[in-house]
């Protein structure tokens, strides 16, 4: 079984060490930057009133009254290798990506009067709510992408493609707010959060995958936009006041080709 | 001049300071209907003041609606009396129960009523039926209610309001039928608005 391991790596290397000496590679460094809308829906541990069930009776409310965004902003700077007279390519680096979230109220204000009900606190004989305008939560996560693309066909200077990729984040920080609508009730935020008893994710993980084309002549600064196909979160708990489903977007990116010349310089060194 | 502008201005201090209190009041007077899946038809037993109430009545349901006011107590000398105002076959109903031997001043007085049972077949206890426009008095065959929980409301650390939760379930006679009235259910905020001692 080894012996037949062995023998297919072997195989395997020397038909790429062939294909690559036949079609060199070509490196380059991109320059990216992005943002993801993320579909959401509430943390059940944020017992928000008016939105604990499936029927909020008011005049004129619906069945949920308050909004769940999330917003995935990243810059990255990965190395980029094509192979195969430029069919295939291979791209990691590093990823610095701000996820941003946020609870607030939604429709009219006469329904919801700009706030809402929040349940922080039960005992035997209290019960305690808070009135909350909004409360948004800002997470830093610093990472690696490993991404694949597939360049099928290529027209004038534009090259359409197909990539995929995954993505493993560290946590750096969060810091989660909350707006009172009574300024006296600031005192108690990080108590309130502690009550809760959420915590963000250390690690985020994502998958995803994208078309999109570059533009430019290859030897030369190359421009890519990608449009995010419905992709997904690995990882949970990368925010505490929201639950995450799926995500799309849009990237853009600026690709420094390396010449060939310096890749040999470097190598005789 | 100045005194007038000054009167002016204080008047209009106290109506929006009435007018914030006034609207906090009525957002907590909504009514947050969580479906009980187990018991379709019926709202889910919970104890956080979302002012609903449900019950079978045989295999119809009396529920609380989302228009009138679901509850209010009402004490008469010693008499409490606890109106729940609903929907019986998609027809207004009411059931009041009167129970005697509480004499309770004001709503933060309910947390006397904390984890008790009261027998609604004794003769301390009167539950009339409103329907159709017509009352009557019900002859209770057997039957309880449990005030399992009462607590304190608190906004922003203020005290708002009564949190009453409970249980409840009697058999009784729909004209010369008996009927049972089974998973009853409430819970519901009591407070300046739904509070009446005269």
């Amino acid at each position: 079984m080894k012996l037949k391991t062995a023998i297919l790596m072997l195989v395997t290397s020397a038909a790429y060490v062939h294909l690559c000496a036949e079609n060199p590679l070509r490196m380059s460094v991109g320059v990216e930057f992005g943002g993801n809308e993320v579909s959401t829906s509430l943390n059940e541990k944020w017992k928000i009133r008016q939105d604990v069930g499936s029927g909020y009776n008011g005049y004129n409310s619906s069945a949920s009254s308050v909004a769940t965004n999330m917003y995935v902003s990243h810059f990255a700077v990965k190395p980029e290798i094509r192979l195969f007279d430029d069919k295939l390519a291979f791209s990691s680096g590093l990823r610095f990506s701000n996820i941003l979230s946020d609870v607030s109220t939604w429709g009219s204000q006469m329904d919801n009067a700009g706030y809402f009900y929040l349940r922080y606190n039960t005992s035997e004989f209290n019960t305690e709510y808070a009135k909350v305008r909004t409360m948004d939560e800002s997470t830093n996560y610093l990472g690696i992408p490993i991404e694949v693309k597939l360049i099928p066909f290529s027209f004038w200077r534009m090259d359409f493609y197909l990539k995929t990729g995954v993505e493993f984040n560290f946590l750096l920080s969060s810091k989660t707010k909350i707006e009172f609508v009574n300024n006296a009730m600031n005192e108690f935020e990080s108590s309130l959060i502690d009550n809760v008893g959420v915590k963000v994710n250390n690690l985020y993980s994502t998958w995803s995958t994208a078309l999109g084309v570059t533009l430019g002549n290859k030897n030369r600064l190359q421009y890519n936009i990608e449009f995010l196909m419905p992709s997904f979160f690995i990882t949970n708990n990368n925010s505490t006041l929201v639950n995450t489903e799926m995500f799309t977007g849009i990237r853009c990116s600026i690709q420094f080709p390396i010449r060939q010349t310096d890749i040999n310089q470097i190598n005789t060194k | 001049m100045k005194l007038y502008i000054s009167t002016f201005a204080l008047i209009l201090m106290l109506l929006m300071s009435s007018c914030s209190s006034m609207e906090d009041t009525f957002q907590l007077q909504k009514s947050v209907f969580v479906k009980d899946v187990e018991n379709p038809g019926l709202p889910i037993y919970s104890e956080w003041g979302y002012n609903t109430f449900g019950a079978y009545v045989d295999r119809q349901v009396f529920v609380s609606g989302d228009t009138d006011l679901p509850a209010k107590i009402i004490v008469n000398s010693d008499t409490l009396n606890l109106l729940l105002k609903g929907n019986m076959n998609n027809k207004f109903a009411s059931i009041k129960f009167s129970f005697i031997g509480y004499p309770l001043g004001d709503f933060p007085d309910l947390k006397t009523l904390n984890d008790s049972i009261i027998n609604l077949k004794g003769s301390k206890c009167i539950v009339t039926l409103t329907r159709d426009q017509s009352s009557e008095v019900l002859t209770i065959i057997e039957g309880k209610f449990h005030f399992k929980r009462v607590q304190d409301l608190y906004v922003d650390k203020q005290y708002t309001k009564a949190i009453i939760s409970g249980v409840f379930s009697f058999k009784t006679f729909f004209d010369i039928e008996p009927v049972a009235i089974s998973n009853g259910r409430f819970d519901l905020g009591i407070g300046y608005e739904n509070f009446y001692n005269y």
